[in-house]
C-alpha cells in the first residue's frame, strides 16, 4: 500500500468524495511537514487582529477531534465549552494560502483555500460573486 | 483501486480503524464492491418509487450507526446530538421554502489562477469534512436486515442521501463553530472592557521587577478574576490566590477556568478545607486563607508556589491578618517568592507602610455608575415606637418616595441594609402590607439564617412593573452580589459579634458602621446603572463614623491562632509582626486558655495535646472533644456531635414559630440538652436516609422546620473530622473495608450508574435557573410548592427536579454506610451509659464552661430561668434551646432533697444537683447560654475543674474558685474526690498513650499496645459511668467575690496550717508522680495541677476530725489523722498488704505506725509493725473461718 501524504495532493478533482473534502496544498511556514500534530500545542496569534488563544493542535487531523479532517493546516483547540472527551473542537484559524501568515477565522475566509482578508481583497475579482460579497463583509466586520 | 484508496485513506491508522469499525468483515475488496453495485441498483429503483415520502427521520437508527458513534464529532445522546436534529429539521424546512434540491458538491472543478473553482458552491466554503470511510463502504455498514422482510418496509438509504446528510452535518458543525466564536469573542471583549485590563502590562511589569506589589481596586474592577490570568499568561505556573471565603474560592475558580477556556480541565482549581479540585496540572489554585496557613505548618516555605496573591486583604479577617504577617516573614526568607496584595481602595496607606513603602501600588478605578446620595436622618422621636421597638416608618417612606418619583417602567430594585433579623422582620411586616396594597413590590428578606432556597429567591427577576425590595443584613455588603439594584437604603447600623476575652463572652451588638462600609453599601446601587443611596443618618453623623471597621483580630478569641502560631515555630505571639497587633490582654488571655486546655505548658511550650490540637483545623474546644472522643469507643458519636456543633443549627425559626412544625419535631427533643437534641435530629434524618425512601428526607425536614442542607454539611464535616483524626493516627483499628458479596456490589454498581446519570441530567439542566418571581409569591406557603415538586420528581426525575444534594449523598454513601453512620449515633441516643460518656466527652472539651441555676428559678417555661457562669451572673436560656421549653428537666425535685439531722444549712441537700454546661455565651439583647446540656454537679466539677480546693477532711470543696460543695459525709466526699482524681489520672494516662509520638513500630508491639489501651479504655469507661452515678449528699453554692477573699487559709501563719504541711512531699494518693508542695498563696498542699488540699479556712469546731479516732479499713487500726493523713496511711497500708500477699513481706520493713493497736480478738494492745499486724489479723481470720467450718 502506498501511503499518501495529503499535503502533496493536487486540488483538481473533488469527485464524489464524501464530505466534499477538497484536499488543498497546505502551506506550513518554517516547519517540517508532519501529517499529524499530536503535541499539546502552543499560542495561536492572528497576524491581522492580534487575537491570541491557546491551541491544542494543528494539522489536517487533530488527536482530540478524530471525527474531523481539515482541508488545511487548521489550528484548533478542544471545545472549551463542553466536557473533555466529546470529540468536539474549536477552530481558531489557519495560514493564509497567499501570504502564509497565520490568521484567525474572523480575519479570513475559506473558499477552497484559506485567504486572509488582505490577500482576498487584493484578488477579490478572481472570486465568484457569492464569495466577493463575503470578502466585503470581512472588511466591514473589521471596521466594526 | 489505488485512487479510491488515496481518497479515503488519509493515514494508515485511520485505515485500520475504519475496518475494525465495520460490523461486517470483508475478506476481499472485490467481493465488497460487487455486492454494493448490486444493491445500489436495486435501491435506486426503490428510491425513485417512493421518493416523495422520504424522510431522514425514518432512518434515525441507521444514521446513528453511521454518523453518531462514540468516535464521531457528534455523539449520540449528547446535547449536540439533540441540537443537531433540531437544526436539521429547521434546515430542511428552509430548504423546502427556498427550493434548493440537492446539496451534493459538483464532481469536477475547473480552477483559475488562484487555484480556486470559478463556479461557486457552498461546500467550497467549508474547510473540513468528516473523517469517514467512502460512501459505498459506509452504506454497507447499515445493518443488513433480510431483504425479503424489508421489501414491504422502507427502502435502503441511497448513496446520494447519505452524502446529503453528511453535508448537513457539516453545515451544523459550521454553525456550531460560528456560535462558539461569538461566545468566545464576547467573553474576550468583556474582559477587555474591565477597568483592570488597562493595567495589565503595568501589573505584569511590576510583578517582574518587585517582590511585593499592591493592587487596589474597587468592586467590579475585575482584579480577582483577571490578575491570576495575567500571571498565568506571563508565565507563572504555580499561582496561589487566597480568599477569605470558601464559596469565593469555588466561584472564582469556576469563573477563571471558564475565562481561560479551562472549564473542563484542571489548569485552574481550588482547594478549601476538606475539598479540592487541584491536580498535578493545576497552575492557578484558589485557596482559603486558613488553608494556606495549614499548608505553612507542613511546608514552612510554601515551596509549592511561586507567586501568592492575597485577595481582599482590606477585609481584615483574622486569618487574613495572620497570613499577611506570615507572608511578610516569608518574603524575607524566600527571595524568589512573589507576593501580590489585592485590596479595595480603602486604607491603602496601611498596607504600603507595612511593607516600608517598598511595594508599588497600582490603583485601578472601579466600574461604578454615578450614585446620588441623599441624607435622610431619622428624627430622634421617630427612632423607636412607643413600645420601644424599632420604628419602621422611615423605611416605608422611602418606598413611597420611589413609587412617587420614579416611573414604574424604569426598572431597578431596592436594597435595604438593616442591622439584624429582628429589624428585618419589623420592616418586612410594614413593607409587605404596603406592597399588598399597591402591587408594585415583591418583598424578600435576606439574612444568613434563612434557608438556602429562600435566600436564592433574591436572585430571581421581578415581573414587569414590579420592583424587588430586598431587606438584608450586611450579608449583602460583600458576601452576596446582587445585580439590578438601583436604590439602596442604608440604616447605618450593623450588628457585630465581639468577643470579651475575660468572660469568654460573644457579644452581638449594634454599632454605627464605618465610612468604608457606608461607601460599600452605597456602591451596591451603581452596579448596573446610575443609582440612588438613601442614608438614614445625617452627613455629620457620617463624618463621625470610624474610617474603617475594627479588624477582626481585635474582637475575636485568638486561641486557635496563637496555638497554630506556636506549632508553626513562631514561639512568641507577642512579637509577631501583625499589621495591627491585637491587644496584649487578648494575647495573654488566649495563652492562659491554652494552658488551661492543656495545649501549652507553663512555660508556653507546645504539649502533646497542643500539637495534636494545632493539627486539627477546628476550634480548640471542638478539637479537644474530638481528641477525647478518639480515646473512647464512642468516636462516631463524638464526630457527629462535633460536626453538628460546627455547622449552623438546622432548626429554623419556623421550627419554633409554626405550631405544626413544633409538634412534628417534638420527638427530637432530648431533655439532656441541645447538643443531644441536635444529635437526635441528625439520627432521625439518617434513619430516613437509610430507608429506600431516602429522597423523602427533604419533605421530612420541611415538615419539621429543619434546614436539610445542614444535615448534608454535618455528614460531610463528620467524614472530614474522621479523616483528620485518622491522619493524626487517632483512629486505630478501623477497618473501613467491609466485606460485600458480589451481588451486593452489582446492585451498588447499578445504583451508582443511575445516580451518576441523574447528576449529569441535573448539571445539564443548568442547575438553578433564575426565574421570574410572581407577585405574592414572597408570601406563598412554601409547603405546597414543595409537595408539587416532589410529586413531579417521582414521575420523571429529570433535570431541574432532581434533588442534587440527595443524589450526591447517595453517590457517596450506599445503604450500608448510611446504616453504619446511623449505628454510630444510635447507641449514644439509646443507651444511658453511652449517652453519659458522650456528655462527659463533650464536657471535657467545654470545661470550664459551667453554669449554675439561680436559687429563685421556678422552672416554668413561661418565665425566664436564670443561670450564673463564673464570669457572668444572670444569663438566660436561649429561647430556641430545649431547656427554655422544658425547664423542668433542670429542677431539683422535692423528694430528691433530704433533711439531714445535725447538718445545718439553708441550702437544699441532695445527691441530684445539676449544673449546665454550654458551648457559647452569647449576648444580644440578653445574655444567652447557647447549646446547653445538663450534668450531675459534683461529679462533673470534680472531674473537670481547673482548680479544686479542699478543707482538711474534704467535706468542703471549692471548684474553680466559684462553686462550693459542702458534703454531709466527709468520708464519702473524700472517696468521691479520690475517685475523681484517679479517673483523671487514668484518663490522662490513656490520652498520653494514644498521643505518644514514640509509638512502637513492630506489628506485634502495636497490637499489644492497642489491646492494652482497649482494656484501659473499657475500664475507664465503666468506672466513669459508675462515678457519675454515685449518690452523695451535698449542697452547692455560688461564692461571691467577697467570699473569695476569706476562704483561703493562706500560709502566713505557721500554726494555722494542718499537720500534713510539715512534710508535704510524702506519699501523694491523688497524683502519684506529682511532687506535692505547700501552695504559696492559698496555703495547704498542692497535690496535683488542679488540686490544693487543706487550703480552705475552717472554723475550729470543724477540725474535730483530728480529735475523733479513725479506723483504717485495711489494717483496722485507729488513728487520729487529717483527711490527707488517712489517705496516705491507707495507701501505705495497701502497699504493705500487697507486698505481704505476694510473699515478699520480709522485705518490707517500714513501719506503719508505732501507735498501739487494740486487737479485738485477743483483747490486748499490741505493738507491732504493719506487716506483723496484718499477719496477726490474718491468723484470727483463719481461726474464725475454721470454727465456722466446723
Amino acid at each position: 500500500m502506498e501511503s499518501i501524504d495529503p499535503v502533496k495532493q493536487e486540488p483538481i478533482d473533488c469527485d464524489s468524495e464524501i464530505g466534499g473534502l477538497s484536499p488543498v496544498e497546505i502551506v506550513k511556514p518554517n516547519e517540517e511537514k508532519k501529517p499529524e500534530q499530536i503535541e499539546e500545542g502552543g499560542q495561536f496569534q492572528c497576524a491581522l487582529c492580534g487575537w491570541s488563544e491557546r491551541y491544542h493542535g494543528h494539522g489536517t487531523s487533530l488527536p482530540f477531534a478524530r471525527g474531523i479532517v481539515f482541508n488545511e493546516d487548521a489550528y484548533a483547540m478542544r471545545d472549551p465549552f463542553v466536557p473533555y472527551g466529546q470529540n468536539l473542537y474549536f477552530f481558531l484559524g489557519a495560514p493564509c494560502s497567499g501570504c502564509t501568515r497565520l490568521v484567525c477565522a474572523n480575519c479570513s475566509l475559506f473558499y477552497f483555500k484559506r485567504f486572509c482578508r488582505e490577500c482576498a481583497l487584493q484578488n477579490v475579482l478572481h472570486f465568484p460573486a457569492e464569495v466577493q460579497k463575503k470578502i466585503h463583509e470581512l472588511e466591514t466586520n473589521k471596521s466594526q | 483501486m489505488p485512487k479510491e484508496k488515496r481518497r479515503f485513506s488519509r493515514s494508515p491508522s485511520r485505515r485500520k480503524r475504519s475496518r475494525s469499525r465495520s460490523p461486517k468483515k470483508h475478506n476481499s475488496k472485490k467481493c465488497e464492491s460487487n455486492q454494493f453495485e448490486e444493491t445500489e441498483s436495486q435501491e435506486r429503483k426503490r428510491a425513485t418509487k417512493i421518493n416523495q415520502e422520504f424522510s431522514f427521520e425514518d432512518y434515525k437508527k441507521d444514521l446513528d450507526t453511521l454518523f453518531f458513534t462514540d468516535r464521531d464529532v457528534i455523539k449520540k445522546s449528547t446535547p449536540q446530538y439533540e441540537e443537531f436534529w433540531k437544526f436539521f429539521n429547521k434546515y430542511q424546512l428552509m430548504r423546502k421554502k427556498q427550493g434548493i434540491n440537492s446539496w451534493i458538491p459538483p464532481k469536477t472543478q475547473p480552477c483559475n489562477k488562484l487555484g480556486i473553482p470559478t463556479v461557486y458552491h457552498r461546500s467550497f466554503m467549508i474547510n473540513f469534512g468528516l473523517n469517514l470511510p467512502p460512501p459505498d463502504k459506509l452504506l454497507s455498514r447499515i445493518p443488513s436486515v433480510d431483504y425479503s422482510e424489508r421489501k414491504s418496509a422502507r427502502p435502503r438509504l441511497t448513496r446520494e442521501q447519505l452524502m446529503e446528510f453528511h453535508q448537513i452535518i457539516l453545515l451544523y458543525l459550521e454553525f456550531l463553530q460560528r456560535e462558539k466564536m461569538v461566545k468566545l469573542k464576547k467573553l474576550r471583549e468583556s474582559q477587555q472592557k474591565l477597568p483592570i485590563a488597562q493595567f495589565k502590562d503595568e501589573i505584569v511589569k511590576a510583578v517582574f521587577e518587585k517582590q511585593v506589589i499592591i493592587i487596589a481596586g474597587d468592586t467590579g474592577c475585575g482584579k480577582s478574576t483577571q490578575v491570576p490570568q495575567y500571571l498565568l499568561q506571563a508565565g507563572f505556573s504555580r499561582i496561589a490566590c487566597t480568599q477569605p471565603r470558601r464559596i469565593a474560592c469555588i466561584a472564582l475558580s469556576k469563573r477563571v477556568a471558564y475565562e481561560t477556556l479551562n472549564e473542563f480541565g484542571s489548569t485552574v482549581g481550588y482547594q478549601i478545607r476538606f475539598e479540592k479540585s487541584k491536580t498535578q496540572a493545576t497552575r492557578i489554585v484558589f485557596v482559603t486563607e486558613g488553608l494556606v496557613l495549614r499548608q505553612i505548618s507542613t511546608d514552612p516555605t510554601l515551596s509549592d508556589y511561586d507567586i501568592i496573591v492575597l485577595d481582599e486583604v482590606h477585609e481584615r479577617h483574622l486569618a487574613g491578618d495572620f497570613l499577611l504577617g506570615v507572608m511578610k516573614c516569608l518574603v524575607q526568607s524566600r527571595k524568589d517568592l512573589k507576593l501580590i496584595l489585592m485590596s479595595a481602595t480603602i486604607n491603602i496607606g496601611l498596607f504600603q507602610q507595612y511593607f516600608q513603602g517598598q511595594a508599588p501600588v497600582i490603583q485601578v478605578p472601579g466600574r461604578l455608575f454615578p450614585i446620588q446620595v441623599q441624607y435622610k436622618p431619622i428624627a430622634a422621636e421617630e427612632r423607636v415606637t412607643k413600645t420601644g421597638k424599632m420604628n419602621p416608618s422611615p423605611y416605608l417612606r422611602i418606598l413611597q418616595l420611589i413609587d412617587g418619583k420614579y416611573k414604574i417602567d424604569e426598572r431597578g430594585d431596592l436594597l435595604i441594609f438593616l442591622s439584624g433579623m429582628n429589624e428585618i422582620t419589623t420592616v418586612e411586616e410594614v413593607v409587605r402590607e404596603y406592597a399588598q396594597q399597591n402591587q408594585r413590590w415583591i418583598v424578600l428578606p435576606l439574612h444568613s439564617t434563612l434557608s438556602v432556597a429562600e435566600q436564592d429567591k433574591v436572585f430571581d427577576y421581578p415581573p414587569e412593573g414590579v420592583r424587588k425590595c430586598i431587606i438584608a443584613t450586611n450579608i449583602a455588603e460583600t458576601s452576596i452580589t446582587l445585580d439590578g439594584v438601583r436604590f439602596v437604603v442604608d440604616s447605618g447600623k450593623v450588628k457585630e459579634m465581639s468577643h470579651d476575652p475575660i468572660s469568654k463572652l460573644q457579644r452581638l451588638q449594634e454599632f454605627w458602621i464605618s465610612r468604608a462600609s457606608a461607601e460599600q453599601r452605597k456602591g451596591r446601587a451603581g452596579r448596573t446603572g446610575p443609582g440612588v443611596c438613601f442614608r438614614l443618618y445625617s452627613e455629620k453623623e457620617y463624618g463621625d463614623f470610624a474610617a474603617y471597621a475594627t479588624p477582626e483580630i481585635q474582637r475575636v478569641p485568638l486561641d486557635s491562632m496563637i496555638l497554630q502560631m506556636i506549632s508553626m515555630g513562631l514561639p512568641d505571639a507577642r512579637l509577631f509582626p501583625f499589621i495591627e497587633p491585637p491587644s496584649g490582654d487578648a494575647v495573654e488571655n488566649s495563652i492562659t486558655t491554652l494552658k488551661e486546655k492543656g495545649a501549652l505548658t507553663i512555660d508556653e511550650k507546645l504539649t502533646t495535646i497542643g500539637k495534636c490540637l494545632a493539627g486539627l483545623p477546628v476550634d480548640i474546644t471542638l478539637g479537644k472533644m474530638l481528641l477525647m472522643g478518639s480515646i473512647f469507643g464512642q468516636v462516631e458519636a463524638v464526630l457527629a456531635l462535633a460536626a453538628a456543633l460546627s455547622v449552623q443549627t438546622p432548626f429554623t425559626n419556623r421550627a419554633y414559630r409554626d405550631s405544626d412544625c413544633e409538634s412534628a419535631r417534638k420527638d427530637l427533643d432530648s431533655d439532656h440538652g441541645d447538643p443531644l437534641t441536635l444529635l437526635n435530629a441528625y439520627k432521625a434524618w439518617l434513619e430516613i436516609k437509610a430507608t429506600n425512601q431516602g429522597h423523602t428526607s427533604r419533605k421530612w425536614c420541611k415538615k419539621r422546620g429543619l434546614e436539610e442542607q445542614r444535615f448534608y454539611e454535618m455528614t460531610k464535616l463528620r467524614q472530614q473530622f474522621r479523616h483528620i483524626l485518622s491522619d493524626a493516627g487517632l483512629l486505630p483499628g478501623q477497618d473501613s473495608k467491609q466485606n460485600t458479596s458480589s451481588s451486593q456490589r452489582a446492585v451498588r454498581h447499578g445504583q451508582l450508574q443511575h445516580l451518576r446519570s441523574l447528576k449529569r441530567d441535573f448539571i445539564r439542566s443548568g442547575q438553578r435557573k433564575r426565574k421570574v418571581l410572581k407577585l405574592g409569591e414572597d408570601i406563598e406557603d412554601m409547603d405546597d410548592d414543595d409537595d408539587e415538586e416532589n410529586g413531579e420528581q417521582m414521575e420523571m426525575p429529570t433535570g431541574a427536579n432532581i434533588d442534587i444534594k440527595d443524589v450526591e449523598f447517595r453517590l457517596q454513601h450506599d445503604q450500608s454506610t448510611v446504616r453504619s453512620l446511623l449505628r454510630g449515633v444510635t447507641s449514644a441516643a439509646t443507651s444511658h451509659q453511652d449517652l453519659m460518656l458522650l456528655k462527659l466527652i463533650l464536657a471535657s472539651g467545654l470545661s470550664p464552661q459551667v453554669a449554675m441555676a439561680d436559687e429563685f428559678n421556678n422552672y416554668k417555661s413561661t418565665s425566664d430561668q436564670l443561670f450564673h457562669t463564673r464570669a457572668k451572673p444572670f444569663t438566660a436560656l436561649h429561647p430556641m434551646g430545649v431547656f427554655a421549653n422544658h425547664p423542668e428537666a433542670l429542677q431539683l425535685l422535692e423528694h430528691d432533697t433530704i433533711q439531714v439531722p445535725g447538718f445545718v444549712t439553708k441550702l437544699p441537700v441532695s445527691s441530684k444537683h445539676q449544673v449546665l454546661m454550654y458551648v457559647t455565651l452569647l449576648e444580644t439583647n440578653k445574655l444567652y447560654l447557647m447549646n446547653a446540656f445538663r450534668m450531675p454537679a459534683a461529679q462533673t466539677l470534680l472531674l473537670f475543674s481547673q482548680s479544686i480546693d479542699t478543707n482538711g477532711d474534704f467535706a468542703r470543696i471549692v471548684c474553680d474558685s466559684w462553686l462550693e460543695l459542702q458534703f454531709v459525709d466527709a468520708a464519702a466526699a473524700q472517696s468521691l474526690l479520690l475517685r475523681a482524681c484517679q479517673l483523671r489520672y487514668r484518663w490522662n494516662d490513656l490520652l498520653m498513650l494514644r498521643l505518644d509520638p514514640n509509638r512502637p513500630l513492630r506489628e506485634k508491639d502495636v497490637q499489644k499496645l492497642e489491646q492494652k489501651m482497649k482494656r484501659m479504655q473499657k475500664d475507664l469507661h465503666y468506672d466513669l459511668i459508675a462515678f457519675t452515678q454515685t449518690q452523695t449528699l451535698y449542697t452547692i453554692k455560688r461564692l461571691l467575690a467577697a467570699d473569695l477573699k476569706i476562704i483561703y487559709r493562706g500560709c502566713a501563719l505557721e500554726d494555722a496550717g494542718i499537720p500534713d504541711e510539715k512534710n508535704p512531699s510524702e506519699i501523694n494518693p491523688f497524683w502519684p508522680e506529682f511532687l506535692a508542695v505547700t501552695h504559696p498563696r492559698k496555703g495547704g498542699i498542692q497535690m496535683a495541677d488542679f488540686l490544693v488540699y487543706g487550703c480552705l479556712e475552717e472554723p475550729d469546731f470543724t477540725q474535730d476530725y483530728l480529735s475523733t479516732p479513725w479506723a483504717c479499713p485495711i489494717c483496722e487500726l485507729n488513728f487520729y489523722l487529717t483527711g490527707l493523713g488517712r489517705l496516705r496511711h491507707q495507701v501505705q497500708c495497701q502497699k504493705t498488704k500487697e507486698l505481704m500477699e505476694e510473699g515478699q513481706g520480709e522485705q518490707a520493713e517500714t513501719s506503719v505506725s508505732q501507735t498501739g493497736y487494740f486487737c479485738p480478738d485477743c483483747r490486748s494492745t499490741l505493738e507491732l509493725t504493719g506487716i506483723d499486724l496484718l499477719r496477726h489479723q490474718k491468723k484470727h481470720q483463719q481461726e474464725k473461718s475454721k470454727v465456722e467450718e466446723d
